[in-house]
């Protein structure tokens, strides 16, 4: 290997920091779906092409690849498509260990991924109640500011059989 | 469209990414040189250079161009990849491209290592994600848990299975200068490692490695003049979705990556990818995501993964060994180990193989991944020149 050898008394590394701030454009679709939590609505949007429900919204169709502009507001309410109990996790979010679900809301044909919380997770990371196809709704935040997070978490709904 | 071949293998030892006391610059530099004196060809002889860095990993803001200038190869035209997981199996189609456009005869891929400057990986990817998507504290091993685990929900997979995955490659790296992990480890072991999200456990996920690669592609007339058995590449193609889970039904299927099988298939001319390829090499970071491909790559049906890899088959000295170096869950650089499959697979054809050498290999598939929920995938066949083509 052609290279210089690294003797043990070189300075072989230097700290760098970037404390970069963004402020990224959600854009039209996302910032109505974003205005819609805040006041406690799920908004939707519908292909007129394929008729598939994106929430988030999008704004074109991924398998017809039109333009997507029906707008639907849909139930806080849904179904678990899958779910992972996370028991390390970057800091920043909620603290583990926590259940992160991908859920499918009433109307919707894609996933939503969320936090779920009111639930216990053991210690051999087995979570009573919840499973594939578990019935789960959004509790709000009590401020809500235009964010994901104004949907503090999904919890799973009392009623065992809401087919 | 003329094709381009493979003439050249250049790979760096890999280790530990916080213990790694060479500059990027440095190793790539290493790999280009391995690459050159494996291919018997001239640092002049290069025309241009295809680089690959994953955005935001690296405090840079030139894609890794800069790099590209201390390989010790002369000023030359640098075209620079970034995809996510996907941009080390996409330096060889541009590279491809850029041979079978008839505008070059040689082409340098260079596949430096990722990780080597950021200190939290995860928690510096989930601030990546956070421009595109809501911040819930997801790194790339929590979108890969909440696939698998959908897989798991949907067809049973005991973590036996998973651990068996893991098994197989440290026995395979075993025998891989270039692996990062070479301990033979037992399911138990396996088993005792900490959780990180159901089900993936830290020994069933990638370690945190670098090292650096690098590929000669020339015009296979120009192979054919230097040290090497002619390896062409037949097809290679890559794609991606738009990695929001609402345009998803479920995780359970790589769908992109079928689509993306099927398409390469088609061009290479391979009906059973079973019985037509000889060794695979491909890019699986979570050890149950190896299931899954196979399933995606046709190997077998969706749900028989872990039968499959009971069957042996994908074992070295099995019918179609599946990531016979190890592959990522021994030794992940970033796109230095998505650039290293082209690379394993090349050496396989000719006989040359890093670890266990398939008999008689003629004819193999690489593969790449990664980003949001793994949405850009990039796949590949090779074939052994049989001195016909052109």
């Amino acid at each position: 290997m052609r290279r210089h050898d690294v003797d043990e008394t070189d300075i072989t590394t230097a700290d760098v920091r970037w404390d970069l701030h963004f402020r990224v454009k959600l854009g039209a679709t996302a910032g109505r779906f974003m205005a819609g939590l805040r006041d406690r609505k799920i908004l939707s949007t519908r292909c007129g092409g394929c008729g598939w429900v994106y929430v988030p919204p999008q704004s074109y169709c991924e398998r017809c690849f039109i333009r997507v502009e029906e707008w639907t507001e849909l139930p806080p309410t849904g179904v678990i498509e899958s779910f992972t109990v996370v028991r390390i996790a970057p800091s920043g979010g909620p603290k583990p260990p926590f259940v992160l679900a991908a859920i499918r809301l009433d109307g919707a044909d894609g996933l939503l991924m969320h936090v779920l919380g009111g639930v216990d997770i053991a210690d051999d990371d087995t979570v009573v109640g919840v499973w594939s196809g578990t019935a789960v709704e959004a509790v709000w935040a009590e401020e809500r500011t235009g964010a994901i997070l104004d949907i503090e978490h999904f919890t799973p709904t009392r009623v065992a059989d809401r087919g | 469209m003329r094709r381009a071949a493979i003439a050249g293998v250049g790979m760096t030892e890999s280790v530990a990414a916080h213990r790694q006391t060479y500059s990027r610059a440095e190793l790539c530099a290493a790999a280009t040189h391995a690459a050159l004196e494996h291919a018997g060809a001239s640092a002049g002889s290069i025309e241009a250079v295809v680089i690959g860095q994953i955005d935001g990993l690296e405090p840079t803001s030139v894609g890794g161009r800069h790099i590209a200038q201390q390989l010790g190869i002369g000023p030359v035209p640098v075209f620079v990849v970034s995809c996510g997981g996907a941009t080390g199996a996409s330096l060889p189609l541009v590279a491809n491209h850029l041979i079978a456009s008839g505008d070059y005869e040689s082409v340098l891929c260079v596949g430096p290592p990722t990780f080597d400057g950021v200190i939290d990986f995860q928690r510096t990817l989930n601030a990546v994600y956070a421009a595109f998507d809501p911040p819930l504290a997801m790194g790339a091993v929590h979108y890969g848990a909440v696939m698998v685990a959908n897989y798991q929900l949907r067809y049973g997979l005991d973590d036996e299975d998973i651990a068996q995955v893991v098994v197989k490659a440290h026995h395979h790296a075993a025998a891989n200068p270039y692996a990062h992990l070479r301990n033979p480890v037992s399911v138990a072991d396996v088993l005792a490692t900490p959780m990180v999200a159901t089900p993936l456990r830290v020994g069933t996920v990638c370690p945190v490695s670098s090292s650096a690669a690098a590929l000669l592609l020339t015009t296979t007339a120009q192979a054919r003049e230097l040290r090497n058995p002619v390896v062409q590449v037949s097809a290679i193609e890559s794609m991606a979705d738009s990695g929001k889970p609402g345009g998803r039904r479920d995780f359970s299927a790589l769908d992109n990556l079928a689509l993306l099988a099927r398409r390469v298939y088609s061009k290479a001319g391979i009906a059973d990818p079973l019985s037509d390829l000889d060794v695979i090499e491909m890019f699986s970071p979570y050890a149950p995501f190896e299931l899954m491909q196979y399933e995606a790559l046709g190997l077998c049906a969706p749900g028989e993964g872990a039968s499959f890899l009971r069957t042996g088959a994908t074992m070295a000295g099995g019918g179609l060994p599946v990531n016979p170096s190890g592959g990522p869950l021994c030794g992940n650089a970033g796109v230095a180990a998505e650039l290293a499959p082209f690379g394993y697979v090349a050496l396989q054809l000719m006989g040359q193989a890093a670890s266990f050498q398939v008999a008689d290999a003629r004819r193999g598939a690489a593969h790449s991944m990664g980003s949001n929920w793994f949405m850009c995938q990039a796949f590949g066949v090779l074939d052994l020149d049989n001195g016909t083509a052109e």
